[in-house]
């Protein structure tokens, strides 16, 4: 019951992602709740069972979109960073999601567009990327408090 | 449990390392579409995203629909006033000929033979999921006979080129995203070049000599040089255009003539 509900949960925000979010595209930023989940995933989850459910939404992310697998490795790394980092933190896990969610929105665009630039020879207008990059963590920021519960409720065993 | 928890966690990083060099490694193989998995997912996902479409497109002409209506009842409620029912019919048909003449334009420029071959109509259902991607997704497939290359145009001029097929749906890459290029001609002074993609709302145009006659508010059209694309589609209008004394090419922007946020419906030309 709880891997149907997370199945659910992914399919459902796929469809989003692929379907509404670009629509909502604003000068090139687009809310990525994949990333939302991941974070939220490995804070709540064992180490393993985050890798694979972030491996397997980056790669369907990935095999939905063209080209590179960049979602499915940076959805891994970052689901392992979060949760080496919950670990080590004491507090609000809301808290922390929202902290991680600030600090691997801008790392993991900015990762992305350099590994486009240094092998897929994708030139990027500096100015753009800034503000692609700073729309995207505000995006994703107000997404976080919805997804958060919706995940909480989906990966719980009830 | 303490004395297997670090190789616990060793097996943990192991199985992230993986993926992690797995995903590298299909991204510069020849294997990007994993055997089929890639068309294979688009269509199994295809009906719930054009489910999506249609909810999403509902909703969001849900509060112009109620505007309408509010409009219609106040319209209804000074006709009542005035007793006359002439003036009401007049008002209900007065957005019919503005309709009319959009579909009119639709279906003419899917007959029109334009660019001498056939034009296939096809609705976005969906674009790119990340923002590094200028993506759109329509509802057309192989089954239709679309295929890999096929170009992509609006009345307004060339949105881009299909680059992924799977039954029902495809996927078109945009002449804004920074993978394309389009070899292009100044209308005006006949300049060749190549127009390529950007994050920034405008196309550059590159490779234009310095010696040419590149002006502001220039035509970009597609050039007959191309392999692809059949010569004469609009691409932009020149926005700026300056030649340094070091340089050996112009360096142009150009200001795409589509409105690709606005996209709803687009033609394949087969």
């Amino acid at each position: 019951m709880r891997w149907l509900k997370l199945l659910f949960y992914s399919f459902l925000i796929l469809v989003i992602q692929t379907v509404i979010f670009p629509r909502l595209n604003l000068f090139g930023a687009v809310p990525d709740l994949v990333l939302i989940s991941v974070v939220v995933f490995a804070i709540l989850e064992e180490r393993n069972r985050a890798t694979l459910f972030s491996a397997s939404l980056g790669l369907v992310q990935d095999l939905l979109s063209v080209g590179m697998f960049l979602n499915t490795a940076t959805k891994v790394l970052i689901s392992i960073i979060a949760g080496n980092s919950r670990e080590e933190f004491a507090g609000d896990p809301s808290a922390l999601a929202a902290g991680l969610v600030a600090i691997f929105t801008p790392a993991a665009l900015l990762a992305e567009a350099l590994i486009l630039y240094l092998f897929a020879h994708n030139h990027f207008a500096p100015g753009s990327v800034f503000l692609r990059i700073v729309l995207t963590t505000i995006y994703n920021l107000i997404l976080l408090p919805i997804v958060f519960p919706l995940l909480q409720m989906a990966a719980s065993d009830e | 449990m303490t004395d297997y928890r670090p190789f616990r966690k060793n097996k943990s990083y192991s199985l992230a390392g993986l993926i992690i060099l797995l995903a590298l490694f299909l991204s510069f193989s020849a294997y990007r579409d994993l055997f089929g998995v890639r068309p294979a997912i688009n269509t199994v996902i295809y009906p719930f995203q054009l489910i999506a479409r249609n909810s999403w497109t509902s909703m969001v002409n849900f509060p112009s629909g109620i505007l309408n209506l509010g409009n219609l009842a106040k319209e209804n409620a000074e006709l009542k006033e005035k007793l006359s029912a002439s003036q009401a019919k007049v008002a209900l048909l007065e957005n019919l000929p503005s309709e009319n003449e959009s579909l009119r334009k639709t279906i003419a420029f899917s007959q029109s033979g334009k660019y001498g071959k056939k034009l296939l109509p096809a609705a976005v259902i969906g674009g790119s999921d990340t923002g590094w991607f200028s993506i759109l997704q329509i509802d057309k497939g192989s089954s239709q006979g679309v295929r890999v290359g096929a170009p992509v145009v609006v009345e307004e001029g060339l949105v881009g080129r299909v680059v992924e097929v799977s039954s029902f749906s495809a996927k078109i890459l945009l002449i804004t995203d920074p993978a394309s290029e389009v070899a292009a001609v100044d209308q005006t002074s006949r300049d060749q070049g190549v127009v390529e993609g950007n994050t920034s709302s405008n196309l550059i145009m590159k490779y234009v000599s310095k010696d040419g006659q590149i002006e502001v508010g220039d035509k970009i059209l597609t050039s007959s040089l191309s392999n692809i694309f059949p010569a004469g589609i609009m691409l932009g209008t020149v926005v700026s255009a300056t030649k340094k004394e070091y340089d050996l090419f112009y360096q142009i922007q150009v200001k795409p003539s589509v409105p690709f946020s606005k996209l709803e419906t687009v033609f394949l030309v087969l």
